[in-house]
């Protein structure tokens, strides 16, 4: 389990900034918001509950930014908090079918026949399901890497990770989502 | 399948790890192996080229400024929906017109009887009870002791009879539908009367001093017959 400091600012409050950390934080929500809304959505594959922990996770940012203020810890705090939030969050809300509706409504906005929309969203919800059964030290690793295009030093920036440690870690993750699907490729294969 | 024992070597070979020279010389040979491999790499670009679509997906143009409004809210820890704001107004103006409704029920309700102490007395009435005094069927009535007489006998314990005079409970209220106060109000009176007078004994609106004392009951005008104790089954009663 991923445990830093991330939870550990709740937002009791509006929290004032004198100027220029309100600036600084500024730059920050143009800069990492769209990092923070696609590591909430790597992992709840809904785009309006990934923009609400994006939210949630800046407001929590705003509480904690007089630490976090220098640009890579931010980002990595940000990463560890939209992570921890999203799990939360998909813990809570595993009993509501809003993850189906998610896909569907990525879907349909492709002009794709149906049988490649329904293939499609049948291969969407086995990777989901396999990215989600990893252990969270792997599937978070697995969501960055590719957020941040295969950077794997990069990737080991947010995390404060050394990067053999990402690099192993990512290679255990791909060696248990190729066994896990390897019948989906014999199954696409035959299509 | 015979190349079983290679299976973990492939997945780590799949996933980018440098293949051992036994495997790489094995798969030379073997085109399971080698069929094997490709499967597997292909659900690994299956995975990724998933995972590219997903997370490439751009926020709605509008999270930053959300996210700054929240940040600004003094209930900052929720998110800022128009939506949420119009369900709320709602209900508070749903909450308004319950109140308002209440409160006009309220105003057109039955007026409690002790409010009308101040109505004036009916023509054919008795005199009506002493503002705040207790009166009407759901009104006990406090016993009125005339001075000189024994009040209640009361045993206290350790303590020689004592005589008490119980206070006079708060003026109850009665609630009457609107019209029919007056038609309450007289029989009230009606009754009051009849129990303080009834004929025979006194004088209409003359309460009787007979009727505040309780009345000592004869304990030895009562006959007792004895009963015969008869039992049902007489093999028990022998015992046996």
């Amino acid at each position: 389990m991923i445990q830093d400091e991330a939870m550990s600012a709740t937002w009791t409050g509006p929290v004032s900034l004198d100027p220029a950390l309100e600036r600084e934080f500024e730059e920050r929500i143009a800069d990492s918001s769209t990092l923070a809304f696609r590591v909430a959505l790597g992992v709840l594959r809904h785009r309006e509950d990934a923009e609400d922990v994006a939210q949630d996770a800046f407001l929590r940012a705003r509480r904690a930014f007089a630490s976090i203020r220098d640009r890579e810890r931010f980002r990595g705090w940000l990463v560890r908090t939209s992570f921890r939030l999203a799990l939360d969050r998909q813990r809570g809300e595993r009993r509501r079918t809003r993850r189906e509706d998610a896909v569907a409504v990525e879907a349909s906005s492709r002009p794709d026949s149906v049988e490649a929309e329904v293939a499609r969203r049948e291969l969407q919800a086995h990777v989901s399901a396999a990215v989600a059964a990893l252990p969270e030290k792997l599937r978070i690793v697995t969501v960055l890497a590719a957020i941040e295009e295969q950077d794997l030093a990069s990737v080991a920036r947010l995390l404060a990770l050394p990067e053999g440690t990402v690099k192993s870690r990512l290679h255990r993750a791909r060696v248990q989502l190729a066994e896990k699907l390897r019948w989906l490729a014999s199954d696409t294969a035959k299509r | 399948m015979a190349c079983e024992r290679y299976r973990e070597a492939l997945s780590e070979r799949a996933a980018g790890a440098l293949a051992p020279a036994e495997l790489e010389s094995h798969l030379a040979g073997c085109e399971d192996c080698r069929q094997e491999l490709a499967k597997l790499r292909r659900a690994l670009a299956l995975v990724d080229g998933e995972l590219r679509g997903l997370l490439a997906t751009e926020p709605s143009p509008d999270l930053a400024a959300r996210i700054r409004q929240a940040a600004a809210e003094p209930e900052a820890g929720f998110r800022f929906r128009p939506a949420f704001v119009f369900q709320t107004l709602a209900a508070a103006a749903v909450l308004a017109a319950a109140v308002f409704v209440l409160l006009r029920g309220h105003e057109t309700a039955p007026t409690p009887v002790a409010a009308l102490a101040a109505h004036p007395p009916l023509a054919s009435a008795a005199p009506p009870p002493a503002p705040g005094a207790p009166f009407g069927p759901t009104a006990p009535r406090a016993p009125t002791v005339p001075p000189g007489v024994p009040g209640l006998p009361v045993e206290t314990s350790g303590h020689s009879r004592a005589t008490v005079r119980r206070a006079a409970p708060p003026a109850p209220e009665v609630l009457v539908p609107p019209g029919q106060v007056e038609t309450l109000l007289r029989l009230t009176a009606l009754v009051n009367r009849q129990r303080l007078a009834p004929p025979g004994l006194g004088a209409a609106g003359q309460a009787s001093p007979d009727l505040a004392e309780p009345r000592p009951i004869a304990v030895g005008s009562i006959d007792i017959t004895p009963l015969e104790i008869v039992p049902l089954d007489p093999a028990e009663d022998s015992g046996t």
